[in-house]
């Protein structure tokens, strides 16, 4: 039994670390060895420490609506959401590689981050929703703080996200060069 | 008299010998019975000799639509045109595959890697032999003449029409499994699919060459993408250009 509680919960964290994992080290490709690196190191520490930061955020509110579920349904539900999340960005990586290897603007590393991220944030969103709020009732109790709580996660992310990038070579979308075309 | 009647009685039809090949029978069934097809992949059965099969019929019938797309510039290119068509089909799999896994995990329905690999092979191979029938058309209007961007068109429409019957065969497939979230997962790889399908084929052109360019190359070299493309390309079209034309291949792209 904790042999196969071992097993599931290692499976668990290892899909939620491997996805961003895998993700930010294609974001950093372009740009170097250290580059690719430093970018899978800090797509996983945004994806995964900003869930921690803010899953207490979310029982806190939901508690104050009289909708949260116990402690560790939410952890567990949180668990959940991430490995999902992270089995969809693993799922995303070869298209991304692929993208990234084949493309030669900074827009398209830029826009492949932010559109692969925001997949599977989204898709661990509506997962640790119904996961959270099972009945009719509680969902709609809970669904303006469930909304506040993911606009704030999703803005964090996003621009915490937009300065690893920066800091990664990859410049502000501004600054992603198209070259003109010519006359035919 | 008995003999009149017997020879007048309707005769039994002769039953036509079973494909001796395996593979022939799947495609054949493909064609026939698609529904029976689709029990063989939700139930598993023999996956590996039917994706054999599946990427076979990929490999001829998009060999079968390249070539004649090639045909309209001729000689090597029709070789050309037949190796990379199948290429940019079967590259694209791979690539977009797992991610059908994913969604289908991230959505919590039946998620096994075989069973969707199956399924999308099962689609592209219905969309090749779709294009393979689809072949005279573009090689009579390269033989009646038709000019460049018509054989392009041309070339878009039948693609069209294929690709939508392999996304129904696709969208059938996934209404397997009756959990929600059919209609997600369907868009969200077809979307993959453009993206990935596009940039390959950006990669791996040309397929048709313009008239003008002297020599046919196998690939052109790697130059931006296709979103770049048509990022350029809309702004060529409201005048906004850098240079006087197009460079021949060996010019120089940049303007002096």
């Amino acid at each position: 039994m904790t042999r196969t509680l071992v097993a599931t919960h290692g499976r668990t964290a290892l899909l939620a670390i491997a996805g961003p994992a895998v993700i930010g080290a294609a974001l950093g490709m372009p740009f170097g060895l250290s580059k690719l690196l430093a970018e899978a190191g800090m797509v996983t520490a945004i994806v995964v420490g900003l869930s921690v930061f803010m899953i207490p955020a979310l029982y806190i509110g939901t508690t104050l609506i009289g909708a949260a579920p116990s402690a560790d349904r939410v952890g567990a539900s949180a668990a959940s959401a991430l490995r999902a999340g992270g089995t969809l960005l693993l799922g995303l990586a070869p298209a991304t590689v692929f993208l990234i290897a084949t493309s030669q603007t900074r827009l398209v590393v830029w826009a492949l981050g932010f559109l692969v991220l925001a997949a599977s944030m989204l898709a661990s969103l509506r997962i640790l929703f119904s996961d959270l709020f099972t009945t009719s009732a509680a969902r709609l109790r809970a669904l303006p703080v469930f909304l506040v709580w993911s606009v704030v996660s999703l803005g964090l992310g996003a621009h915490l996200f937009a300065r690893s990038l920066e800091r990664s070579g990859a410049t502000t979308i501004a600054q992603s060069v198209i070259e003109p075309d010519d006359k035919e | 008299m008995q003999n009149v009647i017997e020879d007048l009685a309707p005769q039994a039809e002769p039953t036509s010998p079973p494909f001796a090949s395996p593979g022939l029978a799947a495609i054949d069934q493909l064609l026939r019975d698609v529904p029976a097809f689709l029990d063989r992949i939700r139930e598993g059965k023999n996956l590996a000799e039917l994706a054999r099969a599946m990427i076979l019929t990929v490999a001829v019938g998009a060999a079968v639509f390249g070539a004649a797309m090639g045909a309209h510039r001729g000689g090597i290119q029709v070789l050309y045109s037949a190796v990379k068509l199948p290429a940019v089909m079967l590259l694209t799999t791979a690539v977009c595959a797992p991610a059908l896994t994913a969604f289908n995990a991230a959505f919590r329905r039946q998620a096994s890697m075989r069973r969707d690999l199956s399924l999308v092979l099962s689609s592209l191979a219905l969309t090749c032999l779709v294009l393979a029938a689809q072949a005279p058309i573009v090689f009579l209007a390269v033989e009646l003449g038709a000019a460049y961007h018509t054989v392009i068109l041309l070339v878009v429409g039948c693609c069209c029409l294929a690709g939508i019957v392999g996304l129904t065969l696709f969208q059938r497939g996934l209404g397997l499994d009756p959990s929600a979230g059919r209609w997600a997962v369907g868009i969200a790889l077809l979307m993959v699919f453009g993206v990935v399908g596009t940039q390959m084929s950006w990669t791996l052109r040309p397929f048709l060459v313009r008239p003008r360019t002297p020599e046919a190359p196998f690939v052109r070299s790697l130059e931006g993408s296709f979103l770049a493309a048509v990022v350029t390309s809309s702004r060529s079209a409201r005048g906004i250009y850098w240079r006087e034309s197009a460079p021949l291949p060996g010019e120089s792209r940049r303007a002096p």
